[in-house]
């Protein structure tokens, strides 16, 4: 079956230091993909590639046919790919529900709908009455949510997921793995960079092992624990 | 033709490294604090005030009003960074903030300078007997050759400080990565305060010889050398100190130059001209390492 | 709430009923034009500094491109002055798309390059030919000299900003563009398309003070270089809508009111002092209060929310 997202041969240097040395992946279609690996490894570059916000000296990135490299970010959200942030980018100065909505400003649906849609959202985990606060009034854990919901709200088909357990509350932590579940059961694919190794045997159907810029190994959890360059890389 | 091109280089060289100095002032205060001195050039015409009234009152020629200003400026640098720094480096935007706030106190110079000296031209008498010395075909006006001179010998020891001494290497080193520095144990508001100092005491040089290569001077011509101050730094590199002296060149170059073949009153024109496109092209400038880029 | 929003439309439309029939009273209708001059230009500036974050330092040029695309069409080829305004509006906004590449630059340098932009242009309209622009010494528009139409015309164009303000700060245009002014990089992967958007609110905020320029010049029947370009234009501007508070819609408005009376009050009895005040005022406004009066206000009442912004 034709990957959703498929990387080919990507390259990406910062200064003189490779960052991306050669990734190949491919991502199908309603899969939760993790990838880890140590700090420094590209993780964070590959997203940021896919979304735009780099652009890759070598290689090529296709999503669902269509080349992703040279587009600009907000072309790459329009073609529906979602992304959060290792650290939350939730606008400070604007309302949360603003901030829910702000991927769907350009949207022709009734906006009294999408708003009401919006507050939905937020009451499923338990921020129904913080929509008029401002965003820099969330916890870390919240404004994280935030970046999910967002994903949903835009019906994003492949979401691309930075870090999102760190730092946050168990109790939100398991709001978190119950609205993944949730989407996915939607048919919606995910891409996720985690240390938090739990959540990432947890959630994912497969794991790409990231080192210095090259994907060192693939494969489901038996897999990835038993292979020998993974151990060399994080106790190496 | 050619005698006027010959000196027209030769002149774009001198006025080269003055302008570089000026530049240099601004960019270790950039290049440091990410503070934009929107009142360079009113600091520096203070500066060419104060030299006209010490020769008033004590005689003292342009050179050796610079022994009494520099000091007074670098204390000013000193009290200017204790008042200011902190609140600047505490706001939304620091580089907007310091572009306003310098701005706000250009506008508080100039009025000074109005209240105390009023509007009418003053001059320092020129202190030596001869006004150029001619070489060949060339006229070298000498004002402009002791002030490139000056100048000159003060980017050395502004390069000997930043190259060779432990304090001037720590100003490098913040200049290329403020964050990491701190865990260096520099201590970054100390460095910031002896730069402070220092960009005024260049300030105060650069005002001091002012009156020594023009005849006159005005309370207005401050956003003149602002704006050539800027345009140097930015085509040097925001950042990076001696690439202003490059700046500095080009621009003194072009200038000179472009006069041969255009009217004077353009001149600006065409060093506005260099400033956006060297923006829009290269916006890091001819040596430059921040990035200017959203 | 509603009480306190009814008091405040009610004395927003006292004001603009009192400055309708200002020509009647016996007081200073250049004082009041100019009033509303300040207002409409300390408006527009916030739709580009306030709400994108944009500070263009060398905002008087489009004021300076109206003055003069008025003043030549009437001057040199007869064109009726209420149209050479209409041009005025679209030459500055011509001239914002024009400009338009500089909006990729980081704030600093936006600010400067735009101020080298408007020193530039102010030089060369200087050294136009002497047909063309009248040299350093302008164009007179003593025949079309209508004070009382001109200050009509601007009280519409003051009208049109506030409102034009108001619609943006609850439009979707206006939360993309506090989007972007908040974190661009994020509202790009957000789907909002940051260049077409700054470019919007750029052109708005260029085609008000190319209006406003044409109508000033109607109003004083000049318009030479240094008075076109003249950078104090930028720095009250600036100083007048900071000071009332960027980013909400009624602070520019209080901010030119408050600002313009004490500018005018202190400038009338002495000049020089006023350059001081001005610039004490803007190294305090910056440090000390860089949200303006309203800010400030809606920090400690976040209630009046409704109200303000």
């Amino acid at each position: 079956m034709e990957p959703l997202l498929n990387v080919k041969n990507l390259e990406k240097s910062f200064g003189g230091v490779k960052a991306l040395d050669g990734i190949s992946l491919a991502i199908q279609e309603n899969s939760v993909t993790a990838v880890i690996g140590p700090n420094g490894s590209g993780k964070t570059t590959l997203l940021n590639c896919i979304n735009g916000i780099y652009v890759p000296e070598k290689g090529s990135i296709t999503y669902r046919g269509k080349p992703l490299v040279g587009r600009k970010p907000h072309e790459i959200a329009a073609l529906g790919i979602g992304r959060t942030f290792q650290v939350a980018r939730v606008f400070k100065k604007i309302s949360v529900i603003d901030n829910v909505l702000a991927p769907v400003l350009r949207s022709r649906k009734s906006p009294a709908r999408l708003r009401e849609q919006a507050v939905q959202l937020l009451k499923r985990v338990g921020m129904g009455d913080l929509a008029q606060h401002g965003g820099g009034d969330l916890s870390g854990g919240q404004q994280k949510l935030i970046e999910l919901l967002r994903a949903w709200i835009a019906e994003s088909d492949l979401i691309l997921l930075d870090e999102p357990f760190a730092g946050v509350h168990p109790a939100l932590k398991a709001r978190f793995y119950g609205e993944i579940r949730e989407m996915r059961r939607m048919g919606k694919t995910f891409v996720l960079i985690s240390h938090d190794m739990k959540s990432v045997y947890a959630l994912s159907d497969k794991i790409v092992v990231f080192d210095l810029g090259r994907i060192i190994a693939q494969g489901k959890e038996q897999e990835i624990k038993s292979d020998k360059r993974v151990i060399d890389a994080y106790l190496g | 033709m050619h005698e006027l091109l010959l000196m027209a280089v030769i002149s774009g060289i001198l006025m080269g490294i003055i302008y570089g100095l000026i530049g240099i002032g601004m960019n270790i205060l950039y290049g440091v604090m990410r503070i934009v001195n929107f009142a360079h050039g009113e600091f520096m015409m203070l500066g060419a005030y104060m030299a006209f009234t010490l020769n008033r009152l004590w005689g003292l020629n342009s050179l050796e009003s610079i022994f009494v200003v520099l000091p007074l400026f670098f204390i000013l640098g000193l009290l200017l960074h204790a008042l200011f720094y902190e609140r600047i480096q505490q706001s939304d935007d620091p580089e907007i903030a310091s572009f306003l706030t310098f701005f706000g106190i250009s506008l508080v110079i100039t009025s000074v300078i109005l209240l105390i000296w009023k509007a009418d031209p003053r001059g320092v008498p020129f202190p030596f007997s001869r006004v150029s010395w001619i070489i060949g075909p060339v006229f070298l006006p000498l004002g402009r050759l002791i002030s490139a001179g000056v100048c000159a010998l003060a980017i050395g020891i502004i390069s000997v400080f930043l190259y060779r001494t432990y304090t001037g290497k720590a100003v490098r080193a913040i200049i290329e990565n403020r964050d990491a520095v701190s865990i260096l144990g520099i201590d970054v508001r100390r460095v910031s305060a002896l730069v402070f100092g220092i960009g005024l005491s260049i300030v105060a040089i650069t005002g001091c010889l002012v009156t020594l290569s023009f005849p006159a001077i005005t309370p207005v011509q401050g956003q003149t050398y602002t704006t050539i101050a800027f345009l140097v730094i930015v085509l040097g590199g925001l950042g990076t100190p001696l690439g202003a002296l490059l700046g500095g060149l080009v621009y003194g170059l072009a200038e000179s130059v472009s006069s041969v073949f255009m009217p004077v009153a353009l001149s600006p024109v065409v060093a506005f001209v260099i400033l956006i496109l060297m923006v829009m092209v290269r916006p890091q400038g001819l040596l430059g390492k921040v990035s200017t880029r959203i | 709430m509603g009480r306190h929003s009814v008091l405040a439309w009610a004395s927003i439309a006292a004001g603009v009923v009192f400055l309708f029939v200002v020509p009647l009273l016996p007081v200073s209708l250049p004082y009041f034009f100019y009033m509303m001059f300040w207002i409409t230009m300390a408006c527009a500036f916030n739709i580009i500094y306030g709400f994108v974050g944009y500070l263009p330092f060398g905002y008087v040029m489009f004021y300076g491109v109206g003055t003069y695309v008025t003043a030549v069409l009437w001057s040199r080829f007869h064109i009726p002055i209420p149209a050479a305004i209409l041009a005025s509006g679209c030459i500055g906004t011509a001239l914002a798309l024009a400009v338009a590449p500089t909006l990729r630059l980081r704030g600093i340098y936006f600010a400067i390059v735009n101020f080298a932009m408007a020193m530039v242009l102010r030089i060369l309209v200087a050294n136009l030919p002497f047909e063309w622009s009248g040299g350093s010494f302008g164009i007179t528009l003593s025949r079309a000299y209508r004070p009382l139409t001109s200050y009509y015309f601007m009280l519409g164009l003051m009208v049109l900003s506030a409102l034009t303000v108001l619609w943006l700060s609850r439009s979707r245009l206006g939360v993309a563009l506090r989007c972007i002014r908040d974190d661009a990089a994020a509202a790009s992967v957000l789907g909002i398309n940051v260049p077409a958007n700054r470019l919007k609110a750029w052109m708005i905020a260029a085609a008000i003070p190319s209006v406003a320029g044409g109508i000033e010049a109607w109003f004083t029947a000049i318009v030479d270089p240094a008075t076109s370009f003249n950078m104090m234009v930028t720095a009250k501007t600036i100083v007048y809508a900071m000071f009332g508070g960027l980013g909400t819609v009624i602070g520019p408005v209080f901010g030119a009111v408050f600002m313009y009376g004490l500018d005018d009050f202190i400038w009338g009895r002495f000049p020089v002092l006023n350059l001081l005040v001005l610039g004490l005022m803007i190294v305090f406004l910056i440090l000390f209060m860089p949200r303006g009066i309203a800010g400030t206000a809606l920090r400690k009442w976040p209630g009046l929310g409704q109200l303000v912004k």
